[in-house]
């Protein structure tokens, strides 16, 4: 998950939201240690979803 | 940066003997895009946000195995009938999921889609690859129908859904299914714990926003249900993994202590042969 951030981040932050490299990289290194942090009990969803096309088409 | 250079000037040859439609094609597809000390993919610049260097390229494999484990070894949950014919893996992204089915279903033919061009050149021969933009009109024949259309990590991808899900019901065969794995951008805590983290708060909000306004949604995989539902597909399962932070590094952990054993080959990498 920790090398997940930036590859997230990196390129909408700078192109869409207008910050600049350093700013975003400060914020992704708070992000690492909150992730860091073994007193937080973080988790995420991750969902498998199927669908069957008709057999009658 | 070199090798990019070096490709481009290959082409440039070729262009002079083939005509400039092959150079422009070339340099539109390995042409990357450096920006920040990442690489991102050429063709239909700007429209995957996320890079498509080594580092994310081993990142893709890792995330592979894990949904892997999760899957007890399986690499889909749809209740496919035997023997499927033709396979397509769109956003296939380093291939690995399309050569592991290739290596599966030895009778079937496997295409493999995507902007970058990060798979690898030595591939099973029941399996194949080609540049793409899945939000294009889809131009396979109805005589080309697939028995299985697979999609993951395409949050944050896609401009529209409902193109997107249309599109793949008339490409699929009569009975034919669709299968997307898709994990939230979006952390989460049971015991209030996420109220501590404030860089991540402001971070998840931060991509909700930015990729609303660059029009391609990240956070979305817990609304892909319905989105199947409406595109007019049949017994619709979103199947939910919870994910603990500890456990997705232990994953990894485990991948690599795998890997260093040789039990998870690597496969060659599209960029380290043409560097040979």
């Amino acid at each position: 998950m920790l090398d997940a951030v930036e590859p997230f981040t990196l390129a909408i932050f700078t192109r869409v939201l207008g910050w600049s490299n350093e700013k975003a990289q400060v914020l992704m290194a708070g992000v690492r240690n909150d992730l860091r942090d073994k007193r937080n009990h973080l988790y995420v969803l991750v969902h498998f979803i199927y669908g069957k096309k008709s057999e009658n088409t | 940066m070199k090798q990019s250079n070096d490709n481009a000037e290959t082409d440039s040859a070729y262009a002079e003997s083939l005509g400039s439609s092959t150079a422009s094609l070339g340099e539109s597809i390995i042409g990357y895009k450096y920006e920040n000390g990442r690489r991102y993919h050429a063709y239909r610049d700007g429209e995957y946000p996320l890079p498509n260097d080594e580092k994310e390229q081993d990142r893709l494999d890792l995330l592979h195995h894990i949904f892997k484990l999760m899957l007890g070894g399986n690499l889909y949950i749809a209740p496919l009938p035997p023997n499927p014919q033709r396979i397509l893996d769109f956003g296939t992204g380093t291939g690995i999921w399309a050569l592991d089915m290739a290596d599966e279903n030895p009778t079937a033919e496997v295409i493999g889609t995507d902007l970058s061009p990060i798979q690898p050149l030595w591939v099973a021969p029941n399996s194949r690859f080609v540049i793409d933009d899945v939000e294009d009109e889809w131009v396979y024949s109805s005589s080309d129908a697939f028995d299985f259309i697979h999609g993951r990590g395409m949050a944050g991808s896609i401009k529209d859904w409902a193109k997107l899900y249309n599109q793949i019901y008339a490409h699929l065969k009569p009975g034919g299914y669709l299968e997307m794995q898709e994990y939230e951008t979006w952390i989460r805590s049971d015991d209030g714990t996420l109220d501590n983290c404030p860089s991540i708060i402001e971070w998840q909000a931060k991509i909700d926003e930015a990729s609303r306004a660059f029009g391609k949604r990240m956070n979305v995989a817990g609304e892909q249900k319905e989105k199947l539902i409406a595109a007019g597909f049949e017994g619709v399962t979103d199947v939910v993994h919870k994910v603990p932070k500890d456990a997705l590094h232990f994953l990894m952990l485990a991948d690599f202590h795998l890997a260093t054993f040789g039990a998870v080959a690597k496969r060659p990498k599209t960029e380290r042969n043409r560097a040979l």
